[in-house]
């Protein structure tokens, strides 16, 4: 028992007897299909797709060999096609662009515009050792400065891809090293919890008071996306404040991790999609008490999400990577 | 009125002249009809006799009326415009025994066919001219008095009505001023804690709330909970007062119990439209309670043990007819109940407790005819706490989480009744309300190896308002009745505010941290004045024209608004009358919720410098009727928009705190229409009500932040919606109690479809988006989800597409309660035994879709159904004294 509300709400539940749950029907399956795109673009990105499927009663349907048209400030930029569902975007945009997506397979069609935010500054990176319970952390401060959230709130979204270099073998003759491989390992995982913006107001200080009960007063939903908002800035400038737990890697000599912090200044559609799409595990735990999670869509004419955000990236390495010529000693 | 001049036309006298011009015709009069000189008829005159008879009654103060044989002469009634205003006749009302002051009882005078009512005080004042009158005082449930009064002066009387034995012989009920059928008003009504009582209520908790369920108008939220939307509104547009002070929080349970304790109501009125001009803040309904003074002149009191809760009561004076007292109290046993019911290796559900309570208590002092005050205390709580201590004997540690959460109003108020003279009363009140949330919990491991950590977190939300407020009734004239007045509440908003600690050691070293987080703290300043006139304008007219003028302001912006409020009504014929009334109104605070329970997380927010008062335009208009005796019918149709109705935007409110709020809100506009219809026999030993609304309510918000824009319907959009409640006297000791409910479905939103949404890479490999397995049906993702650069991936999961989409099914119960009455020399027993949802009808409360195989291996997406009130027993005990 986990949460001090659920008590409440199975209290209620045994107080007006023993609720029934049963079957009424299915869904009509004749409901018509939607055209679906999804499209979250960085703006100067070199990976940039579109994905095409139609939503359907049971399961969703790729959308191959559809046309698709990106203008950008009203002008057509670029048209995709493609046999897959995936349909590559060369086109580079900047802060401040109108982008429109119109995309058809010939039955379906459907459009939608965002306008490209600008890119957040990264003023400084300072990490400090915090320690919890048995586990070591590392607590990065991320100052970050965006003038334009001074006007309206704006929208982020911080993502951390650590990329961990382990040694895979190294050979060394006259104690010098002749040759080395490594594997790399992808971890994306930090922890927001002290963060007053990444949690919404909701800090707490430590990933650690997560294996506390009851200490959220309704079931909790992770912000898994990294989501964040201008609401708690000031002056323009605010400084994130993450932990990642430590590498037991950077023990190791020849081990390396590049930790590279991404801050994406993204739409508001975007922003409310991801948060509206965190909330599906809970509403799986809990009907009853967790409003059904409809997801906005910036699509018109059929639904998914269109955006292209801005990004500011920052880079932090750690440990150094053995290179061939090293001495061993 | 017509009664008694029907009764007085059996005694007449009749007198026959044969007249020249028509012989046909015979004169008749009554005693009353004194004839100066003789009618005189001119053979001769070819003039039509309705001429000949209109220019010899000319001056005079008798009427007539031509049947087909007779003339009727009868004495013309004074108009009230005639009748020359000297004197007030004034006082209060009260029940004999306890002198409790009786709210609403009618103080009526035949001879000039004019009258009022007692006001909230149980406070009259009739302006009568110099003369000799017969008065008749009446009151649901009393034998009515009739007083000879003789006026040469201002008179002061306390009238005292005795409890009737029998059956009540008298309606009163339709000549409210404020709520009857005879008033100006509509869509008014006042419930007596007798219907409160008799309603049938879950686990057999009679509630106030839930006896207003059955009005017209008023649709029920999830079953069993007092979740209330009246005509299309949201449930925080209710304006819910307790001896005037405003209630955030009515409800206890989620909505099982409202904060009301019976015992303690003395008098409700219920308005949906025609608000009279004291009130505001809210848009669609007011309920305004009013608690029990306590008996001036004996000791006495009650307890109640129910399935839910056990109640108490007990009043008396102080200083007999000038101090007296009322306490109530109630709470709720459910973590004694689980905590027996838990398996004996239950641990957790053995550690915990769960209840509610309420505490009413009042003190009331006269200082005289002219001078009352009134001190009144009102808190009530939910709780939950929960203490669980366990050890590991392979860390060789122990642990304890400690957890609580506590959330009510507490409310405090002051009145000072006061007889400025006879035709000006006045009420002065000073108020205190509060409303808080606070949850604690705290967590401590303590390891012999490993140190040892403490987690704390305190967390708390609420509002709190202090009121000013003077009220004023004006009698002065016989064809006006004034109210006018003011106040001013400070409103102190916290949404929210948090405080960590953590304190860990490893023995050598420790780490002591604290963190504050706090939403913005905002105060509200809310002026007001009114002015409200229920006038006779003559011909029959009655008018009531009310203007309210309030201004609320917030650090950031003042919002200035004037709210006309006007309500007519003219008798028709044939015992009909028709109303009409135009109620603008606003509202100030709003609640942000994504819940359909009444959830202690429920965050109240005021306006600000971005969100506007929502505000709401209300065009009512009807007819009732009232000619057979005990049964009064209406019917009602109304037209209401709503404008900047706040809902939290598609995406948004499922997580984080109330700071900046108002980017996560959309404001909307709302349409609600619909045509209300009701009976209700008043009289007999079978009572009760009927009623029927046809209703439609929708909402949209051009923003497009909310169902893409489009229109849709509301969730309590109930089309057809019946309640019958049927109360049976079968005797002396045995009273049958049954309600029956019908709706038409209401909205909810469910998955219709398959979608794919696009996904960025998680930051916590322990949560899963999805509860099924990555799709690796499709190469192109696997390949994708496998490269560990990527990205994005993407997944299929259900699609929720529009707000509301899917009608539940209609909705019936039946519910009953029996009492038994066993009345000894000491006291009174009642036996109450109720059936919630007699016929075990699986009502639609929860609905949702899950993907599922078939008996051919084939998906479908299915639709499932939950009851939450299937077929519950109760019994309870009641012991007055």
């Amino acid at each position: 028992m986990k949460h001090l509300l659920h008590i409440l709400a199975f209290t209620f539940a045994a107080f007006v007897a023993a609720s029934c749950e049963y079957e009424i029907g299915e869904v009509d399956e004749s409901s018509k299909h939607q055209l679906i795109i999804n499209a979250l673009m960085t703006a100067q990105g070199q990976d940039n797709y579109v994905e095409l499927h139609l939503t359907g009663t049971t399961k969703t349907t790729l959308v191959r060999n559809a046309q698709v048209k990106i203008f950008i400030n009203g002008s057509l930029a670029e048209e995709a096609t493609s046999d897959t569902c995936i349909y590559k975007i060369k086109s580079l945009f900047a802060s401040g662009d109108k982008v429109r997506i119109e995309a058809s397979d010939g039955q379906h069609s459907a459009s939608a515009e965002t306008t490209v935010p600008e890119t957040v500054t990264v003023v400084s990176v300072d990490s400090a050792d915090v320690r919890f319970g048995n586990e070591n952390y590392t607590r990065y401060f991320i100052k970050i400065k965006d003038p334009s959230s001074l006007k309206e709130t704006k929208y982020y979204r911080l993502s951390v891809v650590r990329e961990q270099h382990k040694v895979n073998g190294a050979y060394y003759h006259d104690n010098e090293l002749y040759y080395v491989s490594y594997s790399t390992d992808i971890d994306n995982k930090y922890s927001y919890y002290s963060d007053i913006a990444l949690s919404e107001g909701m800090s707490k200080k430590s990933k650690d008071y997560e294996n506390m009960d009851a200490i959220e007063l309704v079931e909790e939903v992770k912000n898994v996306f990294g989501l964040f908002r201008s609401s708690y800035f000031s002056n323009g400038e605010y400084t994130l404040n993450i932990d990642l737990k430590e590498w037991w890697g950077h023990d190791v000599k020849g081990d390396a991790e590049d930790i590279h912090f991404k801050i994406r200044s993204i739409p508001e559609s975007e922003y409310y999609y991801l948060q509206a799409v965190s909330v599906f595990q809970n509403y799986e735990e809990g009907v009853m008490l967790t409003p059904a999670p409809i997801v906005p869509s910036n699509v018109k004419g059929g639904t998914g999400i269109f955006s292209v955000s801005a990004m500011a990236e920052t880079t932090i390495s750690r440990g150094k990577k053995l290179e061939i010529g090293d001495k061993i000693w | 009125m017509k009664k008694i001049t029907l009764t007085m036309l059996m005694f007449l006298l009749s007198h026959t002249l044969s007249m020249a011009q028509d012989p046909k015709y015979t004169l008749v009069y009554g005693e009353e009809v004194e004839l100066k000189k003789p009618i005189v008829i001119d053979p001769s005159d070819k003039r039509p006799i309705k001429v000949i008879l209109d220019e010899q009654l000319k001056n005079t103060d008798i009427g007539y009326k031509i049947t087909a044989k007779h003339i009727l002469l009868f004495k013309k009634k004074p108009t009230p415009a005639t009748i020359k205003t000297n004197y007030q006749f004034h006082g209060y009302v009260m029940d004999s025994k306890s002198h409790e002051s009786l709210i609403g009882a009618n103080v009526y005078c035949p001879q000039l066919s004019t009258g009022c009512t007692t006001n909230a005080y149980g406070y009259f004042s009739l302006p009568l001219p110099e003369g000799e009158y017969d008065v008749t005082i009446s009151y649901m449930g009393y034998e009515p008095e009739h007083a000879k009064i003789k006026l040469s002066s201002n008179t002061f009387k306390n009238v005292m009505l005795n409890e009737s034995l029998k059956l009540p012989e008298v309606i009163v009920e339709s000549d409210r001023p404020d709520t009857g059928s005879r008033s100006t008003r509509m869509s008014a009504s006042t419930i007596s804690p007798q219907q409160i009582m008799a309603t049938p209520a879950v686990l057999g908790e009679a509630d106030v709330l839930k006896s207003l369920h059955l009005l017209p108008g008023v649709q029920q939220g999830m079953s069993g909970t007092n979740s209330m939307s009246v005509r299309g509104g949201s449930t925080d547009q209710n304006l819910y007062l307790l001896d005037g002070v405003m209630l955030y929080n009515v409800n206890h349970f989620l909505g099982l119990a409202s904060t009301f304790i019976p015992e303690a109501v003395k008098h409700i009125d219920f308005y949906s439209a025609s608000f009279p001009a004291k009130y505001g803040g809210r848009l669609s309904s007011v309920v305004d309670v009013r608690t029990k003074d306590g008996d001036m002149q004996n000791y006495h009191g009650l307890f109640s043990i129910g399935l839910l809760s056990a109640h108490m009561a007990f009043e008396g004076p102080i200083k007999k007819d000038r101090t007296s007292f009322f306490v109530s109290a109630r709470r709720s046993y459910a973590g004694w109940l689980m905590n027996i019911m838990a398996k004996q290796n239950d641990e957790e559900l053995k550690s915990l407790d769960l209840y509610f309570y309420d505490i009413n208590a009042k003190l009331t002092h006269k200082f005289g005819n002219n001078d009352r005050v009134y001190i009144g205390f009102y808190q009530g709580r939910d709780g939950v706490y929960q203490k669980y201590e366990w050890e590991e004997s392979y860390y060789n540690s122990s642990s304890c989480t400690e957890s609580s959460l506590k959330f009510g109003n507490t409310l405090l108020n002051a009145r000072w009744n006061h007889i400025f003279s006879p035709s000006v009363f006045g009420n002065i009140m000073v108020g205190y309300n509060s409303y808080r949330m606070k949850l604690e919990s705290e967590c401590y491991d303590k390891s012999l190896s490993l140190g040892s950590t403490h987690f704390g977190t305190d967390y708390n939300s609420g509002v709190k308002d202090l009121t000013a407020q003077i009220d004023l009734d004006h009698h002065s004239f016989s064809n006006h009745h004034i109210k006018f007045g003011g106040n001013y509440t400070l409103h102190k908003f916290k949404p929210e505010s948090q405080t960590n600690v953590y304190v860990a050691t490893d023995g050598k070293k420790s780490l002591a941290d604290k963190q504050v987080t706090a939403a913005e703290k905002s105060d509200g300043h809310e002026f007001c004045i009114y002015i409200d006139d229920d006038m006779n304008l003559g011909h029959q007219w009655q008018l009531n024209a009310g203007i309210r003028a309030t201004m609320f302001a917030v650090p950031s912006k003042v919002y200035p608004t004037i709210e006309p409020r006007l309500s007519v009504c003219r008798p028709i014929g044939g015992g009909f009358r028709a109303k009409a009334s135009y109620s603008l109104m606003h509202q100030y605070a709003h609640m942000l919720s994504n819940s359909p329970f009444a959830m202690p997380s429920d965050l109240w927010v005021p306006i600000n410098d971005k969100i506007k008062p929502i505000s709401s335009n209300l065009w009512a208009a009807g007819v009732t009727y009232d000619r057979w005796k005990g049964i009064e019918l209406q019917l009602e149709a109304y037209w209401k928009e709503m404008n900047n109705l706040i809902e939290y935007r598609d995406g948004a409110g499922y997580y984080g705190s109330s700071i900046g709020w108002a980017d996560k809100v959309s404001a909307g506009s709302g349409r609600s229409y619909g045509i209300e219809f009701m009976a209700r026999k008043n009289i007999g030993r079978v009572t009760g009500s009927f009623s029927y609304t046809l209703s439609k309510s929708t909402r949209k918000h051009s923003d497009g932040n909310v169902n893409n824009g489009e229109r849709y319907p509301f969730e309590l959009d109930h089309t057809h919606t019946i309640n019958i409640l049927g109360m049976f006297k079968l005797s002396k000791k045995i009273d049958l109690n049954a309600s029956w409910y019908f709706a038409t479905g209401g909205y909810t939103t469910i998955a219709t479809q398959q979608t794919r949404y696009i996904l960025p890479q998680l930051n916590d490999d322990s949560s899963t988006i999805f509860n099924y397995e990555f799709d690796s049906y499709f190469p192109d993702y696997y390949s994708r989800a496998s490269s560990k650069n990527q990205e994005y991936t993407s997944d299929t999961y259900y699609y929720f597409g529009k707000r509301n989409n899917y009608k539940m099914k209609p909705s019936h119960r039946l519910d009953l309660s029996v009492n038994f009455h066993f009345k000894r020399k000491r006291g009174e027993r009642i036996w109450n035994i109720s059936l919630m949802n007699a016929y075990n009808n699986k009502n639609q409360d929860v609905i949702y879709t899950e993907l599922v195989k078939n008996t051919n291996d084939e998906n479908i997406c299915r639709i499932n159904g939950m009851t939450l009130l299937t077929i519950l027993p109760s019994v309870s005990y009641t012991y007055k004294f």
